[in-house]
């Protein structure tokens, strides 16, 4: 009998052992580069700025694989966090989408887009890649990067206190000029 | 029934010859066919019956005259009755106390004369006018009322038919001359220019006449026989017009030929048209400080010194004979400094006019807008330092002339020049003129200083200069004291000057003043007369002034220019003018009403005076009589007219030395008013 | 003639001969704008629009539901505004510039001055800018309230000043051409009005899809094509030159205006209106 625990316990820790590696054999099987695949990663992870705020984010869009890819097209997403706070891209980056060049093997290309925090909140931004090419376009796979998190704080930039000496004072003085112009005309002479 | 006046005086019947009696019952009948179917006084026809002296029976002498005429009518079946064909004839109506002869105008072979010369006028025909013109003039067998009438009477009566008669012939020959008939009218034109030798326009007809009928030398000794008579007898030169001629006929200019096109008087035209040419530059005789002189050569330098200032050496000039040698020697040295002077100073044409005194000068200005002409073929010369004014009724064409003259409207053909700057040259134009337009606004919430100050500006002064000139003009117009006011409390009269100050402000050459009395009170219209008087007597500017008043005219402008539709009807000095149309044979004569009937009396005691109250009012007295007559050797029943002029001083003597004080008096018919309306037809 | 030799002499007229002034455009531009300003309408249009600025500032600025983006949309109706009063008050003055002075009687001594008729023209468009100028001016101060917290005042101060002087000179250079020939100050006045109008009126329909023709209606009227421009930039957040497309018409509007009335457009400036010459 004494036999039989060492053997069970070897195959539960394969088991166990395999079950965990399977997630990062699959993970990688997933993240592993299929023959055409790409390679897509941001240069940060997180980032914080208010609203209204600009900043450029980086991307590197990289072919691991031995052969070249066709021509590709890169796409910027920004997801919203919060259910309540609705996003428009084209609100946050006028150039959503780019391209890229059919990369050699080994080859990467460097990406740049300026984005601007019109929301305040919480937001993912990544980015996309499909295969743009003639004879590839609008097929599989897609790359996509990880995301960035972003959180924006809010900003109150416009409230009536701050508006109010120069909604005041404008007319006050147009006011007075006028008065004096008038004045000035109707000095008897 | 057919009455005969373009000679002896005689009427027709479809039975021959009526019997018209004595010599003062045909003058009776002259005057009222001369008048057909108007009311003529009886004073009247006692004025023309008895020019002197008439007899204390006159008028009943007059009332026995036209029955027995009426008597004559009726034997030869005129006078009212109904004849075998249902017609009626003429007829001496009685209405009050005047007479008229009611009758078909053209019956009377005076006003057939009249109508057959208006449409030989108007044909365009030659040939036809010829015809109609001759069949007119052979209506006259003999001078106007001959027999019936004295002289004076006459010449009073049928001045107008004897011009009419003279224009004719002129038309006449000129269809003749433009026919090619010189040959035949020759002889013609000899007489009428020996029986007329002061009428210019014939003897420029029978110039060409001689010229195109080979017989130059002729024609020229025709020219110079005038100009020396003219010269001698009147001081006159002959018109430019013929100086013209005479010139063309020197050349031997192909356009006098017939069929050259060329008027047989050519029209007016500028004193040079023309880039003078190296010989007779100054061509015809400039009369200047009482010298005619004629510049016969003058020869530009070969380098001239600049476009605008030729150089110019003047090597002869020839004053025209009729002026004593020492005067003349004397005032040709003057007039040699003034011509250099001038001609140095700017172009030819400027120098050239600015010695002559022209400062102003247009030549056929024309101004249609699609088939209305506003103003038609104006042609007419200023002097410097003369008062020119313009007149003419509502839509004479007043205004476009003005606003032609000033290039605020554009004329349709025809030219004009301002100190010989021609009229395409605008802005130079507006450098020189001075303007008061008729309807001008001003900014009311400017000061009378600001902007005169502002216009001065415009004129490229700086700053202060302008400034000093606003204030300096605006006391010189007398508003000194209210400068700095506002001009929407300036008054009407206030404004005019505030106007006629900014017309001098570029101190101009020429101004142009339109109805500145316009809507003022009479203090404001004597203010502003007066104002006018000053500027040519200060700057010796030349003042074109467009007036409705003609009280004004008369006091301050020398020369006078009416204008009717747009053309001008007359153009001459004020006395002129009024002399052309003056009767002057009665007045108005104001005196104190209660001392009206001493007036009265002291009048009527003259003789040939008549007194009658005007109107309702006692102390405005009517005064007629003729002339004065001195006694003549050719007989009682002749006399001679001596000076119209003072016909009415002895009346005024006369009711000085009864003692009664003269408020006002006026001649009727010598007023510029009677001039212009018998000019332009009264009110439209 | 008894005048002397030497009196003649002086009396040969010419010139006032006086140092020389300003440039006469100059001189009329001045006068014009002193009659605008002192005691004209430029102060009154100027209170009348900085209340509509300061009403359009309160609102906005005490909404506080205003987001980043509805902020920038209210910055860009700020600048719109500016640009439309402004251009509208030039117009009126333009508009009144001939047929106002005709009506009032003071333009015949205007035109017997040795002044050029561009010159005068030169100088009431002077005069009638100065009111766009002006408008812009009020305006800075609430773009700077309304932008500071966007990030967009220069840029939406620099684009209102582009904009509104292209249309500002363009609009009125029309309006002075039609007060030149209209016979009345009313009729210049009403043609005028009526011809911003037309020209506005598209830019607030509703961005309907349009065709080619609705496409190249829009691009070839200026002020809808001006407001696009503005709308591109400041709320698309589009570069400058991404849309320049937008100005041609406002640019050639402003040109051939100008060149029109400083050419053949200027003899229209005289007495009477009318297209023909009198």
């Amino acid at each position: 009998m004494r036999p039989m625990l060492p053997v069970g316990g070897t195959l539960v820790a394969l088991t166990a052992l395999l079950a965990l590696a399977a997630p990062i054999a699959a993970a990688r099987a997933v993240a592993a580069p299929l023959v055409d695949a790409i390679e897509v990663s941001l240069d940060r992870s997180r980032h914080s700025t208010a609203v209204g705020d600009r900043f450029v984010l980086r991307s590197l869009v990289s072919n691991p694989g031995p052969s070249a890819t066709d021509r590709l097209i890169a796409h910027l997403n920004v997801a919203s966090l919060t259910s309540e706070v609705y996003v428009d891209p084209e609100d946050w980056s006028a150039e959503r989408t780019q391209e890229v060049q059919a990369l050699a093997p080994g080859a990467s290309a460097e990406l740049d887009w300026e984005l601007q925090a019109v929301n305040a909140g919480s937001f993912a931004v990544y980015v996309v890649v499909l295969p743009g090419g003639a004879a590839t376009a609008g097929t599989g796979p897609l790359a996509v990067s990880p995301p960035l998190h972003l959180r924006v704080a809010g900003r109150r930039t416009l409230n009536a206190g701050g508006a109010l000496p120069v909604v005041l004072a404008v007319p006050l003085l147009l006011a007075a000029l006028t008065v004096v112009a008038r004045s000035r005309i109707g000095r008897p002479g | 029934m057919e009455f005969r006046l373009l000679g002896p005086v005689e009427a027709w019947s479809d039975s021959g010859p009526v019997d018209l009696g004595p010599r003062q019952q045909r003058l009776l009948l002259a005057v009222l066919a001369l008048k057909v179917n108007r009311l003529v006084p009886v004073h009247q026809l006692v004025d023309l019956t008895w020019p002197s002296a008439p007899p204390q029976t006159a008028q009943h002498a007059i009332h026995v005259r036209i029955s027995g005429l009426r008597a004559a009518l009726a034997v030869a079946g005129g006078n009212g009755s109904t004849r075998s064909n249902g017609s009626t004839g003429a007829a001496i109506v009685t209405r009050g106390a005047a007479y008229m002869l009611s009758a078909d105008p053209m019956s009377i072979d005076a006003h057939r004369f009249r109508a057959l010369v208006g449409q030989a006028r108007s044909e365009t025909d030659d040939v036809v006018k010829v015809g109609m013109f001759r069949q007119a003039i052979e209506m006259w067998r003999g001078p106007a009322l001959a027999g019936a009438a004295m002289q004076a009477v006459a010449d009073q009566l049928c001045r107008g038919l004897d011009e009419i008669r003279l224009m004719a012939v002129e038309d006449c020959l000129d269809a003749e001359l433009r026919l090619g008939r010189h040959r035949s009218v020759v002889d013609e034109l000899t007489d009428l220019a020996a029986e007329h030798p002061y009428q210019q326009r014939l003897l420029g007809q029978l110039m060409l006449a001689l010229y195109r009928a080979g017989r130059t030398p002729e024609a020229l000794n025709a020219y110079l026989s005038a100009q020396s008579r003219l010269v001698d007898e009147l001081g006159l030169d002959p018109e430019p017009r013929l100086q013209a001629l005479y010139r063309r006929i020197l050349r031997g200019d192909p356009a006098l030929d017939p069929g050259g096109g060329i008027d047989p008087v050519p029209q007016p035209r500028a004193l040079l048209d023309a880039v003078p040419q190296p010989r007779a530059v100054l061509d015809p005789p400039v009369v200047e400080h009482g010298v005619a002189v004629r510049v016969v050569d003058a020869a530009p330098p070969a380098v001239p010194t600049s476009p605008e200032v030729p150089a110019v050496a003047v090597r002869a000039v020839e004053a025209v004979p009729g002026q004593s040698a020492a005067h003349r020697t004397r005032r040709l040295f003057r007039l040699l400094g003034l011509m250099t002077t001038r001609i140095l100073a700017g172009s030819w044409r400027k120098g050239v006019l600015a010695m002559a005194g022209l400062t102003l000068e247009a030549l056929r200005l024309t101004k249609r807008y699609g088939g209305r002409t506003a103003v038609d073929e104006l042609s007419f010369t200023a002097q410097q330092g003369e008062v020119l004014g313009l007149l003419g009724s509502n839509g004479a064409g007043k205004t476009t002339t003005i606003r032609l003259l000033t290039t605020m409207l554009r004329p349709t053909s025809g030219e004009f020049s301002v100190t010989g700057i021609p009229h395409t040259s605008q802005t130079e134009i507006r450098r020189r003129v001075g303007v008061l337009p008729e309807s001008a606004g001003y900014p009311g919430h400017q000061t009378g200083l600001d902007y005169l100050a502002y216009q001065a500006r415009l004129f490229g002064m700086n700053r202060s200069d302008a400034a000093r000139a606003a204030g300096r003009l605006l006391a010189e117009v007398g508003l000194e004291h209210r400068a700095t006011s506002r001009i929407s409390t300036y008054s009407r009269g206030m404004r005019q000057r505030l106007g006629i100050a900014r017309a001098l402000l570029n101190e101009p050459a020429v101004v142009l003043l339109d109805e500145p009395t316009l809507g003022l009170d009479p203090a404001g219209q004597r203010q502003v007369i007066s104002l006018v008087r000053d500027i040519v007597g200060r700057t010796g500017a030349t003042v074109v002034l467009s007036t409705h008043t003609l009280p004004e005219v008369e006091e301050v402008c020398s020369r006078v220019l009416i204008l009717d539709a747009g053309r001008v009807v007359m153009s001459d000095s004020v006395s002129e003018v009024t002399r052309a149309v003056a009767a002057r044979r009665s007045g108005l004569l104001r005196v104190p009403a209660e001392l009206a009937g001493r007036a009265t009396a002291a009048l009527s005691a003259l003789p040939g005076v008549t007194v009658e109250m005007v109107g309702d009012r006692p102390d405005l007295l009517r005064v007629s009589r003729t002339a004065p007559v001195v006694p003549s050797t050719a007989g009682p029943d002749v006399g001679d007219l001596v000076d119209p002029d003072a016909a009415m001083n002895p009346a005024l003597q006369a009711v000085l030395n009864a003692g009664v004080p003269v408020l006002s008096y006026e001649v009727e018919g010598a007023r510029l008013t009677d001039a212009f309306l018998s000019m332009t037809g009264g009110v439209r | 003639m008894t005048a002397d030799v030497g009196d003649e002499a002086r009396t040969v007229h010419a010139p006032a001969e006086a140092r020389r002034g300003d440039a006469s455009w100059r001189v009329v531009a001045g006068q014009e704008t002193r009659d605008l300003w002192i005691s004209g309408r430029g102060p009154v249009l100027l209170f009348g629009f900085s209340l509509l600025m300061s009403v359009v500032t309160y609102l906005a600025a005490s909404n506080s539901a205003l987001n980043f983006l509805e902020q920038r949309e209210t910055v860009n109706l700020a600048v719109q505004i500016a640009v439309t009063v402004g251009v509208l008050v030039t117009l009126i003055a333009s508009a009144d510039a001939i047929s106002g002075e005709r009506e009032r009687g003071t333009l015949e001594n205007l035109l017997l001055t040795p002044v050029s008729r561009r010159a005068i023209a030169v100088g009431k468009l002077t005069a009638a800018l100065s009111l766009w100028f002006a408008a812009f001016l009020v305006s800075v101060p609430y773009v700077w309230v309304l932008g500071r917290g966007v990030s967009l005042v220069a840029e939406a101060l620099l684009l209102s000043l582009l904009v509104g002087t292209l249309l500002a000179v363009g609009l009125a250079v029309l309006g002075l051409l039609v007060s030149s020939v209209s016979s009345s100050n009313k009729l210049s006045l009403s043609v005028s009005l009526f011809l911003l109008l037309a020209l506005f009126t598209p830019t607030q329909l509703p961005a309907l899809p349009q065709g080619w023709f609705g496409t190249l209606l829009g691009r070839l009227n200026p002020v809808d094509a001006g407001m696009n421009y503005l709308d591109a930039v400041l709320v698309a957040g589009h570069g400058w030159t991404a849309d320049l497309f937008w100005l041609v018409s406002p640019v050639v509007l402003a040109v051939v205006a100008g060149g029109v009335l400083i050419g053949p457009g200027s003899r229209m400036v005289r007495l009477f209106g009318g297209v023909r010459a009198r």
